[in-house]
């Protein structure tokens, strides 16, 4: 089976994403050194404070701006007639295979950004457990439907032609 | 449609009167059970207290009342129908064939009206207080519909021949294919409580330690010297460990002698039926192809011993999702580890575990991050206490104290932790006889989950760079049972497994 790489309007998303957080991040920084100005705090204490607070607060913007990249890097998914395989994840690298004949039922979601980028998340429902696949352009989501209740359709019929 | 029995408003108010009086007594104890009551003042409040209690307990009279009027059950051709609820109504509709659980639940308040609380469910709830359909009815009559509509859920409909099995009821302690006999009641209630006192034992030592740190620390000399500082915390502590071990031994013993009295395990056609309890009596039935695995827990101390639990999953109802259901998916309570493939040769021989075919390729993947990281931010800070401490003019011997401390406890943490990873390493694997899967995982406690490969949804193998070089996964089974409990893990194995599991699962 060959194995698709993400849309490229997807790392548009998970930056924009990115982008927020990191701005919220700032935003906390900004908000621990407002409340130790306001508190009259010394030169010193506020060198404290501006290291106890900015050091975390500078490892995790790094994490999340360099994130999206190695994720999107990392991801990869495919389906058949017989299964749907994704493959993700930067230092535990996961690798999930979903038998067609088991979905219960195929879900698209969209959020405002992703409505934006015309990009859509998919979730497949099994007896059991959901799987997504993040994040596919609308398109790509549809016609991933659309063959997947086919594949169902014929899976499941092959399946009850072997009982009999 | 057919009302529930009356018995349901009168256990019920029952229930609330004696509930009300709890409640009340609780918010004005301290008025009628002060040292020195003051008389007037509890005379004056007498009748305020009457007429609050009226009206909370007529309020509950109308609800009753409105529940009883407007809920009830129909058992029409193909389907049974039920409805209730007073402000929020659910209606409900489930076909014979869908039938997934049928329990019979009875209250001591229920027994003494004669009355018992039938719940059928689909399987597409999480929690047996969601089940679709809720018969409230004589205690003869439960018993008629639980054998009844095990029938029907056989033939699909009414109009079929239907075979009651009324006549088959086994429930006897002879009959069972499982005894929870006394010794074996004491011996859960002895290992429970010893499981329980370990745990605080070893929190309150490390309680203490850490107090010691602090008490030199602060320097604060409430506590006289170290000895005396140290024979006290001893006491306390040995004194928490036994009194609220007598408290756990109390409850475990009531759960053990009263909740599991009569532990029945029979079966009736193509159904399991578990039946337990005297205060509360359950009488739980599942068709032998609902249930989708079996899982056999050890804890600690029950692992060390050799003793072990058996819980059935199925969809909709099973452990680990809330307490109720804990006693639903019990399948047995105790037993000894090496009788396990024995009893469940009896009950349910499809799923006897097989040893393991496989083995952990691994060592060093079960020491987890967590502790690593732990392991390093305890270095970090000591060597950032003694820093500071020493500029702060500290002497050297509170110095060597706290060092000595930190390391105390980063020494515990990480001989726990590679005792655990040694334990992971011996227990994780996997068996694949034909239909079946046998999955073994766990550290100081251990879990084995039994299930067929026809309930196997789907697979997925974790790995790092590093241990894709080495050829070593650790596989995620994701199973046909409750959401909240479908996925096994079997830690670091080869992956090549993983391409089996798959090829077993696309079959």
């Amino acid at each position: 089976m060959k194995m698709k790489k993400l849309d490229k309007s997807v790392l548009k998303l998970w930056y924009l994403r990115a982008s927020i957080l990191a701005l919220a991040l700032i935003g906390v920084f900004v908000g621990v050194l407002a409340i130790a100005v306001a508190a009259g705090a010394s030169e010193e204490e506020k060198l404290v404070v501006s290291c106890a607070a900015g050091i975390p607060i500078f490892l995790l913007l790094c994490i999340t701006l360099i994130m999206p990249a190695l994720r999107y890097q990392m991801y990869a998914w495919g389906y058949d007639d017989k299964r749907i395989i994704v493959k993700q994840g930067v230092i535990f690298r996961k690798r999930a295979v979903i038998p067609v004949c088991q979905i219960q039922d195929l879900h698209r979601t969209q959020g405002p950004l992703m409505m934006m980028l015309k990009l859509s998340d998919v979730t497949i429902s099994t007896a059991g457990s959901n799987f997504d696949i993040s994040t596919l352009t609308t398109d790509e989501a549809d016609r991933m439907i659309d063959e997947l209740e086919r594949h169902l359709e014929i899976r499941v019929g092959e399946q009850k032609n072997e009982k009999i | 449609m057919k009302r529930f029995d009356k018995g349901y408003i009168y256990s019920n108010l029952l229930s609330d009167l004696v509930g009300s009086i709890v409640i009340f007594l609780f918010f004005f104890e301290e008025i009628f059970f002060e040292e020195e009551p003051n008389m007037e003042l509890i005379v004056a409040a007498i009748p305020f207290f009457v007429i609050a209690l009226a009206v909370i307990y007529l309020c509950f009279i109308a609800y009753r009342i409105a529940y009883y009027r407007t809920s009830g059950y129909e058992l029409t051709e193909t389907e049974i129908k039920c409805k209730r609820g007073v402000l929020f109504r659910k209606n409900s509709v489930l076909e014979y064939k869908k039938v997934h659980a049928i329990n019979k639940k009875q209250s001591l308040f229920h027994r003494f009206f004669g009355i018992a609380v039938l719940t059928v469910d689909s399987g597409s709830t999480n929690t047996s207080h969601q089940a679709e359909i809720v018969i409230i009815e004589k205690n003869e009559t439960v018993d008629a519909l639980l054998n009844e509509l095990n029938a029907l859920k056989e033939t699909g409909g009414r109009g079929t021949d239907v075979k009651t099995e009324a006549a088959q009821v086994l429930l006897s302690e002879e009959d069972s294919l499982y005894s929870f006999t006394s010794k074996r009641k004491i011996l859960y209630t002895f290992i429970t409580v010893a499981s329980l006192a370990l745990g605080i034992a070893v929190f309150a030592i490390l309680t203490v330690a850490v107090l010691g740190v602090c008490k030199l620390m602060l320097q604060n000399g409430f506590l006289g010297t170290w000895g005396e500082f140290f024979i006290f915390s001893a006491l306390i502590t040995l004194g928490a460990v036994l009194m609220l071990s007598v408290f756990s031994f109390i409850g475990c013993m009531v759960r053990a002698f009263i909740g599991y009295h009569d532990f029945t395990v029979t079966k009736h056609g193509s159904d399991l039926r578990i039946s337990f309890g005297l205060l509360e009596k359950h009488t739980n039935t599942f068709s032998y192809d609902r249930i989708k695995a079996v899982k056999i827990s050890q804890g600690l101390l029950q692992r060390m011993l050799g003793f072990a639990s058996i819980h059935l999953e199925v969809i909709g109802y099973t452990y680990e999702t809330g307490s109720d259901n804990v006693t639903l998916g019990v399948l047995v309570p105790f037993c000894k580890y090496n009788e396990v493939g024995e009893i469940l040769g009896k009950i349910l021989p499809e799923y006897v575990p097989d040893q393991k075919q496989t083995k952990a390729k691994a060592y060093f993947p079960f020491v987890s991050w967590f502790s690593l990281i732990l392991g390093i931010v305890t270095g970090v800070t000591l060597v950032l206490t003694l820093g500071i401490m020493w500029l702060c003019g500290v002497s050297a011997t509170v110095l060597a104290v706290v060092a000595f401390a930190v390391i105390g406890l980063s020494l515990i943490i990480l001989a726990s932790e590679l005792l655990s990873a040694a334990l992971n390493y011996q227990t994780s694997g996997i068996a694949m006889n034909g239909a079946k899967i046998t999955a073994y995982r766990g550290g100081f406690t251990r879990g084995v989950t039994v299930f067929m490969v026809k309930n196997l949804i789907a697979v997925a193998n974790v790995t790092t760079p590093l241990r894709k070089k080495a050829g070593i996964a650790t596989l995620v089974l994701h199973l046909k049972t409750n959401a909240q409990t479908n996925e096994v893990k079997v830690p670091i194995q080869e992956d090549t497994l993983a391409e089996k599991l798959e090829e077993l699962l696309i079959l």
